[in-house]
């Protein structure tokens, strides 16, 4: 067992862990922020994906431990109280979920993306969510919701 | 109508984007254990004996189950599977013991410490192999199931689950008449559903006896009626809840962890016990869409017209076929695709292997059995020198065409002809390569082509299966609207939601679907598969809102003081025809009318609602000729591709998919549903595929078994609705869930024939696969 | 449950005396596969030893002396570090390839090839580059990386060492370098075969292949340059190197037939650039 502090959405917990514990479990199961789901377990499907320092990884494939030190961002710490960040109405918008279980892990990508490439092109964009499998939607209004919203921050310059 | 056709986004979307919403995945309870299985390494090994005292003795475990404590069976049609494996295991991965414990790492633990000593017996994997009359019995005592009679057509003594036969005119003498005659084998392999949520499912045995169920499910009234016969215990004492499900794809339809974990927690103190399968188990032990061998002989005349055809289908149900049978039978009655032929015998054998076992997914045997149909049908049109097109126009279903099992098609039933008419003309059949575009293909050694191909599909339930609704009104004259049928992303709460604003006459946005699904609040549902729930959950639903209606008029009529006829409603209010200033809100009839001096009338309005299948009849065992389907939703696909010859890769540049829908309900959501099914389609038919070595699954994870991903896309997917109203669907609709991954491969493979002249018998078509078919032309 | 422990040392020679002394333990960088092998308990590390608090690990730099690419530098920090793309194209290419862009951001170079894999995708590419590695063990020492692979996901490595970091040689004036990867779909997966080309006119030739035998592959064919058949003689020079099997992703005689092909593929693709 380690004692850890983990600084998840802007706040920090003091944790104390079994040292093989994932990211993703200790989310899900100490913080209880069940927002991040797990598809496989093993770095396949993105429906883990969180940020790490602004990077979209996957937290089943990161050990708690090793993100000691590190700002974790989970879609739970994405909208602000009820007004929603400009990539979720994106995903209202163009309805760019079914069963929305691969939705959070997408969202998490695609911020992580945006940050770094903020006007992709459209193979880009599918290049960046090929690490999110979605069994619903066909991807199509995902890649949709993704290019409407790069070219309304070019418009209005907003970013939330 | 301004509401219905309309674009309305799913009512649940910010639950979605923000992660509140809650799958059975993300649900805690207070003392709850975790369960994890042992499976069994052979595909087909005696039991002899099972040591669990190890595992028992590890502290945190509180239950270690085996096949022989927990004698249950379960099953939709044929009961043959038990929850645990009795006896003997059947395939690689079929659950032999199960432990709970307080955390999921102590009952990994635990299940490590069970020892098991197998008999491995000799395993059959080939389904026409395992119909040789010396081939193992993967069920000796098939005799002794219970089964829906009358329905399916088990064999004792051999490996088939069910033989369906279905028998048109006379096929020997419509051979003696064709010109021609073309016989083909197709095949598909096994594939995985690959919900995103895998599957899972949490109960609690209650010391009073009763069960509370919450899980990943489809169908929460199917599990309960099903859990219930299995256990012998009263459907009042099991209440099923399902919260958000993370994609179903019929693999969610009937029953599946529930059980184990229900017996699981009465041994374990009546603690809750919760199961998630990991991903390996998904592919591996949950059940999967059956394989199927078919052979096709089809005779035809020089001017292309089908005079007999004669068809076998062995599906290869794997271990167990609960739900397979009813596969075995859809693919039988659906079996020569929607065209009128006069002579047609089809034989359907479902039947046992020792692979991983089969179950419902999206398209229910169409996609299958229309990969062989619609091949078969551009061999055929080539065979005879004729366009795939032309040749399909001549034999396609009319209104007056009389389908394989008796029903008269009418200009009500929907339109194919339509269908395919608009898919051709999308995708520009029939237009010529240029001298450049011939040139550029020569040059890259990049080749393009085009391919067509139609589709049915019904849904295949039960003669009797019926759905019920409510709507309750809430004191502002808001409606809640409760239903049972279970929403996983295809969007058929929203669509009900339209249904009833739109019957109610007030905005979508006053109507709240409650999400929570609860056996014990809910009015029943059969279940939630085969594109039925819009159709018979919209018939319930606008069956309430009349029965609503009529309440809120008896109440009016007798405050507005004029007769019921003469009373409107609209824009929220019941109103005299006559005189729209003379009103009552729905609001102020909504929990009662109080008159100014106090006194009341009425009281809290609920309507109720419900529909039955309607004139459905059994098949007739020995010509299957009956009446099998509440409503015929048809297809077609176009789809341009290019080929890589020098890798065997298809990319697919557009597909158009045209349906006959009868009426969109909500366009936006009809689209998604055709973008998603088409992708699931295309999966089928490039990339996915269960293979195994002497039994053993290799395709256990994502590293094996790809899926497509955003970088697999068509280019473009281009949806097309034909609205032929359907008399009896809600505003003339028919489902469209499962139908736009149907045809998908066969219209792929067909077009890999027009652009290179090669035919492809087997999906996936892997570039490897398509690659050796090309070279191997010469 | 055996516990695990986890360190996260600062200092290279201590990660080494740690490693040295615990067989059990396991050095840490993206994780990415080990994470995978410890939850299908292909293995179980009784330690683990991050080395990403090691500073040197994070080293990324170009200069006369070529890429250095510290253990703990993830393949998108590569990817997107500007001189690999105008120097490195084919190692661009690879890392494009490799697996998603969530892992990307986690995975490392370095990490790639320590697990060894017949398919790791910067190895075929580094291997024609001439890549080599800089070895901490009692002291840090310099390996070639041709010298790196001794089996299926086996490496030279002693007890007790770890790689710090590898150098890319500077590319001489004129190189180019390119990398196909033939997977069984466009999204990510793992290579069926791996085709990599290296080719300056100043009289190089190499040529590096994945999962076509049990270790990545390199052909040397500086010599063929001169060749009017150059290509024929060196795609039956690279056909006579590999020994591919049959596995769930491809069967051997495909990829015979596609290493035939991108072989083809790479020189034709090479050779036109370089005469650009
Ligand atoms: S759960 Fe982490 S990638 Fe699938
Ligand atoms: S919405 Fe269901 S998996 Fe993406």
């Amino acid at each position: 067992m380690k004692d850890i502090i983990l600084k998840v959405n802007g706040r920090k917990y003091n944790l104390r862990i079994d040292e093989s514990m994932t990211l993703l479990k200790v989310l899900r199961e100490e913080l209880e922020l069940t927002g991040t789901k797990e598809g496989c377990g093993e770095g396949e499907c993105g429906a883990c994906t969180v940020l790490m320092d602004g990077k979209a990884v996957n937290s089943c494939l990161v050990l708690a431990c090793e993100a000691e030190g590190h700002d974790i961002t989970t879609i739970e710490g994405l909208a602000d109280g009820e007004l929603l960040s400009d990539i979720q109405e994106a995903f209202i918008e163009h309805q760019a979920f079914q069963c929305g279980f691969c939705t959070p892990g997408m969202i998490m990508t695609i911020k992580g993306f945006l940050d770094e490439n903020p006007n992709p092109t459209e193979d880009e964009i599918e290049e960046a969510i090929a690490g999110n499998l979605c069994r619903c939607t066909g991807y199509k209004p995902i890649v949709a919701a993704v290019k409407d919203l790069v070219e309304r921050r070019g418009n209005d310059g907003y970013n939330r | 109508m301004d509401i219905i056709g309309s674009s309305v986004h799913r009512i649940e979307s910010v639950e979605k984007v923000t992660g509140e919403a809650r799958y059975t995945h993300d649900i805690k309870m207070e003392g709850m254990l975790y369960a994890r299985i042992l499976t069994s390494p052979y595909p087909h090994a005696k039991i002899l004996s099972i040591d669990t005292s190890r595992a028992k003795e590890l502290p945190g475990v509180f239950a270690v189950l085996t096949g022989e404590e927990i004698p249950y069976k379960v099953g939709l049609y044929m009961v043959d599977k038990p929850v645990l494996a009795q006896g003997k295991a059947r395939y690689q991965g079929e659950p032999v013991a199960a432990v709970a414990a307080v955390t999921e790492e102590i009952a990994r633990e635990a299940v490590k410490l069970i020892r098991v000593e197998y008999e491995p017996v000799q395993p059959v994997f080939d389904p026409v192999e395992a119909l040789k009359p010396d081939a193992p019995l993967v069920h000796e005592k098939l005799g002794e199931y219970s089964y829906v009679k009358g329905v399916f057509f088990p064999e004792p003594g051999t490996n088939v689950a069910s033989h369906i036969k279905i028998r048109k005119g006379n096929v020997f003498e419509g051979f003696a008449k064709a010109d021609r005659i073309i016989e083909n084998d197709f095949y598909l392999p096994q594939v995985n559903h690959v919900p995103l949520e895998t599957h899972s499912s949490i109960a609690r045995w209650g010391k009073n006896g009763e069960i509370e169920i919450w899980t990943s499910a489809q169908s929460p009234f199917a599990v309960r009626n099903l859990l219930s016969v299995s256990l012998g215990i009263s459907p009042a004492k099991i209440r099923v809840h399902v919260p958000y499900v993370g994609g179903g794809f019929g693999g969610k339809a009937g029953i599946h962890l529930e059980p184990l974990v229900a017996c699981l927690s009465k041994a374990a103190d009546n603690r809750p016990v919760k199961i998630v399968a990991t991903r390996e188990e998904e592919f591996n032990t949950l059940p999967v869409r059956q394989g199927l061998k078919a052979h096709i002989k089809t005779g035809v005349t020089k001017e292309g017209r089908i005079v007999a055809e004669e068809i076998n289908y062995y599906w290869d149900a794997g271990s167990y076929a609960d739900y397979g049978v009813n596969i075995g039978r859809a693919g039988a009655y659906a079996g020569a695709g929607p065209y009128d032929i006069d002579n047609v015998s089809i034989d359907s054998y479902t039947i046992y292997t020792n692979h991983v076992f089969g179950t419902a997914y999206r398209g229910f045997g169409h996609l299958e059995v229309l990969w062989a149909i619609e091949r078969q049908m551009d061999i055929a049109a080539h065979e005879l020198g004729m366009d795939p097109y032309d040749f399909r126009m001549k034999n396609l279903l009319r209104p007056g065409s009389i389908t394989i099992t008796g029903e008269k098609i009418n200009e009500n039933t929907g339109s194919v002809i339509k269908c395919l008419e608009a898919a051709a003309k999308e995708i520009g059949w029939g237009k010529p390569k240029t001298e450049e575009e011939l040139e550029e293909e020569k040059n890259t050694g990049r080749v393009r082509g085009k391919g067509l191909a139609v589709l049915h599909k019904a849904p295949a339930m039960p003669t009797n299966t019926g759905c019920a609704a409510i709507l309750k009104f809430n004191d502002d004259g808001t409606i809640n609207l409760l239903v049972s049928g279970v929403d996983y992303g295809q969007g058929t709460y929203t669509t009900l939601a339209m249904v009833a604003a739109e019957q109610m006459k007030m905005p979508v946005e006053k109507i709240k679907v409650v999400y929570d699904n609860d056996t014990d609040m809910m009015p029943y549902d059969w279940q939630t598969v085969a594109s039925r729930f819009t159709f018979m959950g919209g018939n319930a639903v606008i069956r309430a809102a009349d029965d609503l209606i009529n309440q809120m008029k008896d109440v009016a009529s007798r405050v507005l003081r004029a007769p019921k006829e003469e009373l409107e409603i609209g824009n929220e209010r019941i109103y005299i025809k006559h005189n729209p200033d003379e009103y009552l809100t729905y609001r102020q009839v909504a929990l009662g009318y109080t008159y100014p001096n106090g006194n009341a009338i009425g009281g809290p309005l609920i309507g109720r609602g419900m529909y039955i299948a309607q004139g459905l009849t059994n098949l007739d065992p020995k010509t299957g000729q009956g009446l099998p389907a509440i409503d015929w939703t048809y297809g077609a696909h176009g789809v341009e591709i290019e080929i890589d010859t020098n890798t065997g890769d298809i990319r697919v540049l557009k597909i158009v998919s045209a349906f006959d829908v009868g009426k969109v309900l909500n366009k936006e959501l009809c689209e998604e549903q055709v973008v998603g099914g088409v992708l699931q389609g295309l999966g089928a038919a490039i990339c996915e595929q269960y293979l195994y070595r002497d039994g053993v699954l290799l395709t256990r994870t994502f590293t094996d078994y790809k899926v497509p991903t955003s970088m697999d896309v068509p280019d473009e997917i281009f949806p097309i609705f034909i609205e032929t109203p359907q008399l009896d669907g809600p505003f003339g609709a028919r489902g469209v869930a499962e139908h736009p991954m149907i045809s998908v491969p066969s219209a792929i493979g067909n077009a890999v024939y027009n652009a290179t002249g090669v035919n492809i018998y087997e999906v996936p078509m892997t570039p490897e696969k398509v690659y050796f078919a090309l070279k191997n032309r010469a | 449950m055996a516990a695990l422990e986890y360190i996260k040392p600062t200092d290279s020679i201590e990660a080494y005396n740690i490693l040295k002394n615990n067989p059990g333990a396991k050095v840490i960088a993206g994780g990415t596969d080990l994470m995978v092998m410890m939850r299908n308990e292909s293995i179980k590390p009784e330690c683990i030893v991050d080395i990403k608090g090691i500073e040197a690990t994070h080293i990324l730099r170009f200069d006369e002396n070529g890429l250095y690419i510290g253990a703990s530098c993830t393949a998108n920090e590569v990817m997107n570090f500007g001189p690999v793309k105008e120097y490195y194209p084919g190692l661009y290419d690879a890392l494009k390839g490799l697996a998603t862009y969530q892992v990307r951001n986690r995975a490392t170079v370095v990490g790639n090839l320590c697990n060894a894999s017949p398919a790791a995708d910067t190895a075929p590419v580094l291997l024609a580059m001439g890549a080599y590695l800089d070895i901490q063990g009692p002291a840090v020492w310099q390996k070639p990386l041709l010298e790196f692979f001794t089996g299926v996901k086996k490496n030279s490595l002693s007890q007790g060492e770890f790689v710090q970091g590898l150098t890319v040689p500077r590319p001489e004036p004129g190189e180019k370098s390119i990398y196909y990867k033939k997977g069984r779909i466009k999204g990510a997966d793992l290579s069926i075969v791996g085709v990599a080309g290296v080719f300056s006119r100043k009289g190089k030739l190499r040529i590096g292949l994945g999962s076509v035998y049990t270790t990545p592959v390199l052909v040397v064919a500086d010599d063929l340059l001169d060749k009017d058949d150059l290509k024929d003689r060196l795609v039956e020079r690279v056909l006579n190197s590999i020994n591919p099997i049959t596995d769930t992703r491809a069967s051997r005689e495909y990829r015979i037939d596609m290493t035939r092909y991108y072989t083809f593929k790479v020189a034709e693709d090479l050779m036109r650039e370089a005469s650009i």
